[in-house]
Parts: C-alpha cells; sequence; structure tokens
C-alpha cells in the first residue's frame, strides 16, 4: 500500500493532448474514481500509471519511489482490465498462480495465497474451470483475485464493471468497495458511470480532454460542480443557455418570469448556462412568503412519462426553454403551474 | 394434369441424375483411375480394365533399397527442414507484423509476394541460374530454398493474422504481473497462437511434399524427392509407378488435412468462447 502522487503528467499523440499537465495524490488507501468521458484521457492515465504509456513530461511517484521510466513489470502495480485479460488457455486457478510464479514465491505460500484470494472474491470451487465456463461476474472476480493475489501496492481498475448487466454491476460495486476498504489498498477506479464513481469512490476526478476539471470528495464535487460540463457530465439534465441581462441591480438572467442573478465576471449580453438537476425542482410548490432560500417560478406542462416510481414532465417556461423534471406528483398535461427550487440547487456559470 | 406433373418430375430427376454423374466422374474418375493403375500388372488399350491384377509395383516401391522409398524420406526430410526454417522465420516475422508500427510493413508484405505474382516457370528458371552462380543448384540447400520463396508468403501471413487475433492485453496483463515481454511472448502468446502456427505448418508441409516446378529446375537431376521422381516415371511410360507414388503422396495430405480442420475448428471455438 502506498501513496501515488502524480506531477505535471503530459502525453501528446500527435495533434491529440491526451493528457495535459495532470496533477493528482491518491492516499494510502484512498479509492480516487477517475470520471470522464469517452477520449477524455483516463485509459491514458491509468495505462501510464502501469507503464504501458510512456509520458511526454511530468513525475508519477508511488509510495515515493519514482517510477516514470520504470518498467511496467518493475511496478508492482496490479490492473484489472476492462475486457479482464484472463488467459484463455489457462484454468482460474494457473491464471491466479501466475504472478506469483513470477515472484519465486515456495509452493506452500502460494498455494495459502491463492486460497486466500479465492476466498476473498468468493470463487472457490471454481479453480479448475476455464475462463470461458464462467459468466460475467465470475470472470471480473477472477481478475480481481488474479491482481490482489500479488500483494500490489496500487490497484488499477480500468473500466471494471462495463460490460455487465446493470444488476451485477450494481452489487459487484459494493463488493469492491468493501474489498477494497479491508485490505486498506490505494485504488484508482476509471469509470464513465458518474453514479459509480459517486457511490464507490472516496474522491472524484473529473478529467476532460487529458485535463482535471475538478477533483474533490463525492458530495463535494456533486453539490458544487465548477462548471456546467461538470454539472452535466455528474447528472443534471437541464442545462439551459441564454443572453445575461443587466438594470440597476446588477446582471441577471430570466427563468420562468423569474430574475437569478448571474455571477459578476459575465458581460451583459454574453451566453449563460443555468443548469438544474431533474430531481431537485418541487411541482406545483408554492414558496412561503419572505423565503430567499428558493426560486419560484412558473412554467406549463407539455408532455410526461411514466417511469414507475415517478413522473418525467417536460415543461415549457414563457422565455420557451423546456425542463425535464420528475416528480411523483401526477399533474394533466397542458397544466399551468409553479415550480419551486432551492437557490442553491440553481447552477449559473 | 398428373401427366404434365409427372414428366416434369422425371425431367427433373435426369437432369440431377446426369449433373451428378459427370460430378462424380470429374472427381472419382482420375483417382479411380490412379487406383486401378497401381493394381495393375498389364492394361492394354482398348480394354475398360486391366487384364492383370497384381501387387508388383507396390512391392517393388515399399521393398528393399528402393528409388522410392529413398525419394519419399527426401521429400520427407525437405519439407521438415521447410517447416522448421518457415516456422523460424514467419514466427518472429509474423509477430512483429502484427504487434509493431514495422516501417516499410505494405512493401516487405508486398516482397513477400512478389513470387506469387509471376509465373512459376520464369520465377524458376531465373532462381535456378542465380542458384548456379552460388553452387547451390542441385542440392538440398538449394530445393528448401526454392520451396520456402513458395511457402513463406503464405506462412508469413497465416502467422500474422493469427498473432493479430490475439488480443495485446493479453500479454499487457502478464506484463503488469512481472512478466518480461519475452516471458509473456512464451507463456501466453505462443501457446494461443499454437493451432495457427500448426494450421500454417501442416500447409507448409504439404506444400513442400507435392512441390514440382521449383524443385525441378533447381534440383534436377541430382535431387530425386517423390514428384520428380513420379514425374520420370509417368515420362517413360511407367504408369503403374507413378500411380503407386501418385497415392504415396496422396496420403499425408489427407491426413493432415483432417488434422488441420481439426485444429482449425479448436481455434474457431476458442475464438467464440473468449
Amino acid at each position: 500500500m502506498a501513496t501515488l502522487e502524480i506531477q505535471g503528467l503530459t502525453k501528446t499523440y500527435g495533434q491529440l493532448k491526451a493528457l495535459d499537465n495532470v496533477n493528482l495524490t491518491v492516499q494510502e488507501g484512498e479509492l480516487m474514481a477517475v470520471l470522464g468521458p469517452s477520449g477524455s484521457g483516463k485509459s491514458t492515465l491509468v495505462r501510464s500509471i502501469a507503464g504501458f504509456v510512456a509520458p511526454d513530461a511530468g513525475h508519477i511517484l508511488l509510495g515515493g519511489r519514482d517510477i516514470t521510466f520504470e518498467r511496467p513489470e518493475k511496478r508492482n502495480t496490479a490492473m484489472v482490465f476492462q475486457s479482464y485479460a484472463l488467459w484463455p488457455h489457462m484454468t482460474v486457478l494457473q491464471n491466479i498462480t501466475y504472478g506469483l510464479k513470477l515472484r519465486r514465491l515456495s509452493p506452500e505460500e502460494i498455494a495459502r495465497k491463492v486460497e486466500w484470494a479465492l476466498d476473498l472474491v468468493d470463487l472457490s470451487g471454481l479453480e479448475g474451470r476455464y475462463p470461458r465456463q464462467l459468466s460475467g461476474g465470475q470472470q471480473q472476480r477472477v481478475a480481481l483475485a488474479r491482481a490482489l493475489v500479488v500483494d500490489p501496492e496500487i490497484l488499477l481498475l480500468d473500466e471494471p464493471l462495463s460490460n455487465l448487466d446493470a444488476k451485477i454491476r450494481y452489487r459487484l460495486r459494493f463488493e469492491i468497495k468493501k474489498l477494497q476498504k479491508r485490505l486498506n489498498i490505494t485504488t484508482i477506479y476509471i469509470t464513465h458511470d458518474q453514479e459509480e464513481a459517486l457511490s464507490i469512490a472516496d474522491s472524484v476526478v473529473l478529467l476532460k480532454d487529458g485535463k482535471v476539471l475538478q477533483a474533490g470528495r463525492p458530495e463535494e464535487i456533486y453539490s458544487n460542480p465548477k462548471n456546467s460540463f461538470v454539472a452535466e457530465f455528474l447528472g443534471a439534465s437541464n442545462v439551459i443557455t441564454d443572453l445575461v441581462l443587466q438594470d440597476r441591480e446588477g446582471l441577471y438572467v430570466m427563468l420562468g418570469g423569474a430574475r437569478l442573478p448571474v455571477p459578476a465576471y459575465k458581460q451583459p449580453g454574453e451566453e449563460v448556462s443555468i443548469v438544474i438537476r431533474a430531481d431537485e425542482v418541487e411541482l406545483g410548490g408554492e414558496m412561503p412568503e419572505g423565503d430567499h432560500e428558493h426560486v419560484s417560478f412558473s412554467g406549463k406542462v407539455n408532455d410526461q412519462m411514466y417511469l414507475g416510481s415517478r413522473r418525467r414532465y417536460e415543461i415549457e417556461t414563457v422565455e420557451g426553454h423546456s425542463l425535464l423534471i420528475d416528480s411523483d406528483r401526477e399533474l394533466p398535461t397542458g397544466s399551468v403551474i409553479r415550480l419551486c427550487v432551492d437557490r442553491d440547487k440553481i447552477y449559473i456559470y | 394434369m398428373t401427366g404434365v406433373k409427372a414428366t416434369k418430375w422425371w425431367r427433373a430427376m435426369i437432369l440431377k441424375l446426369v449433373i451428378i454423374t459427370i460430378l462424380g466422374f470429374a472427381i472419382f474418375g482420375p483417382l479411380a483411375g490412379t487406383l486401378l493403375w497401381s493394381f495393375a500388372i498389364k492394361w492394354y488399350w482398348p480394354s475398360a480394365l486391366p487384364q492383370e491384377f497384381g501387387l508388383k509395383y507396390w512391392a517393388n516401391a515399399l521393398t528393399g533399397r528402393s528409388q522410392v522409398l529413398d525419394a519419399l524420406w527426401l521429400s520427407i526430410s525437405i519439407a521438415l527442414i521447410v517447416v522448421a526454417v518457415g516456422l523460424l522465420v514467419s514466427i518472429p516475422a509474423g509477430y512483429a507484423l502484427a504487434r509493431f508500427d514495422v516501417p516499410w510493413k505494405k512493401v516487405l508484405l508486398v516482397l513477400f509476394l512478389m513470387p506469387q505474382a509471376f509465373p512459376q516457370l520464369p520465377v524458376f528458371i531465373n532462381m535456378s541460374s542465380i542458384f548456379y552462380r552460388l553452387n547451390i543448384a542441385g542440392t538440398v540447400a538449394g530445393v528448401t530454398a526454392a520451396h520456402l520463396v513458395v511457402s513463406l508468403v503464405y506462412s508469413v501471413w497465416i502467422t500474422t493474422a493469427t498473432f493479430k487475433s490475439i488480443p495485446e492485453v493479453l500479454e499487457d496483463a502478464a506484463i503488469n504481473l512481472g512478466a518480461s515481454r519475452v516471458g509473456a511472448f512464451f507463456k501466453i502468446t505462443l501457446p494461443l497462437a499454437a493451432p495457427g502456427l500448426i494450421a500454417s505448418a501442416i500447409f507448409v508441409f504439404l506444400n513442400s511434399l507435392d512441390e514440382f516446378t521449383g524443385t525441378f529446375f533447381v534440383g534436377a537431376p541430382y535431387i530425386q524427392t517423390l514428384p520428380i521422381l513420379m514425374y520420370t516415371a509417368s515420362m517413360g511410360y511407367n504408369m503403374q509407378a507413378a500411380s503407386v507414388i501418385a497415392i504415396m503422396l496422396t496420403i499425408p495430405s489427407l491426413v493432415f488435412m483432417a488434422i488441420l480442420e481439426r485444429f482449425l475448428k479448436a481455434e474457431y471455438i476458442r475464438g467464440l468462447g473468449v
């Protein structure tokens, strides 16, 4: 177990900046989720930590040791690949044993460690199977056992659950988190799924075009997204663009007849983004007199969709903006209603 | 009405029978003729079947210090050398072409294809004149080289395709756990490539065993492989000896084809299962 420090890491492929001056610190025993859309550089990041990509600039320190240009087989990182990369001509046992044999451990020690790993991921009894005879979830566990059995300083998970169906993914997410906490192993978890990142991680890093857009605890980054891209990527379904207006009281923008103040760094006439999450607006709620913590505005129900536990409404404001709002209330299409939202939950960039 | 239908049915049936008969003759006719010839002692025109059957020519070919057995061992030895050298060249070449950005990759592949692009005769005639200057004409080395020129293109291409079908991430996983690049190749990639490599080796072996033109121009008259011997026998109107050799040449092909099919199937299933 060790602290991982990444300093000014940069990697360019031709014109494309896969990593652009990335700085990160993962504390000992911390699980950091690296979140980003495809092409954001998160795979390049994890592959350069493992040693498969040589960075153009910057340093990678693992437990204080500079491993930037160390050969991948000497780094003592263990990676779980998106495709699991289990060796199809080897049994589960052979797959898990391989890394230990390379470390020239005694047969007794190998047997003891393999038993520990099989027990850890709940695969005892399947040692003799070949990967093709296992389900996707079981293959994933073998990959995890194979990585953990060599006692790595850092665990690298590259989209480990993205090839599984939703139900198994949900369950394995918790199992990985429990395992990681139990072993107290420093872990980097690459994903493009915001919910996965927020639910599993101690800290989240959001990557786009090779740059770190925002890093912090999941609660922090969710409640204080730095810009409209972060907010939208973290699951906000409404990003409205409008122009900044100005009067004697300052800069503002109109939404549903309500006046929303705009940060001072904007210019009048400039475009501004209003970000609102679908589940953070109360439909039909009346705001008490003198309430300064909420904003109330109006809109018309244009359309609706039944989602089981709730309904999704398409609301049109007087400015012609369309908003998606989730609510458990039943409202007829065409009705004009009031909407109420916490001032802190409207993000204006 | 029924009369018309019946006529149609008969017409279709007769057409089918005619086509099947023609195909049957085309496929089995020459084989049956060869088989008959190999067991014939006397077979004079215009008789449909040999006048006298016997095992004399088989006995000649297979017993004692026979020319046929010598030629068979020579053919097999040359084929095995060609397979060994072919694998030694095509495994590294195929791996490099599959995994790395080899400079001049296209030029290299075209170069390998070159001998196939021209008619075989001028290629081998030129080769024989070059080999005479190099003093390897009429030697096993010369014939082996001629066979390699023919088969290397196939073996390099099959090997490249085989290595390409093995995901690189499987090697990455081994290296990540502490294996060297060479270790990962021998422990992971090579075993996974084995079916493709064996298929390619069998292909090269059969190709060399049956090769005639190159052997004839480069090796004659000192190198007497089985196909050369068969040619000489049939030129001397010794149809029986030629037929015996022809059948002996067919047997390894049939056996290896069966093996090849098994390996190709195994690889196919593996491809689906992973």
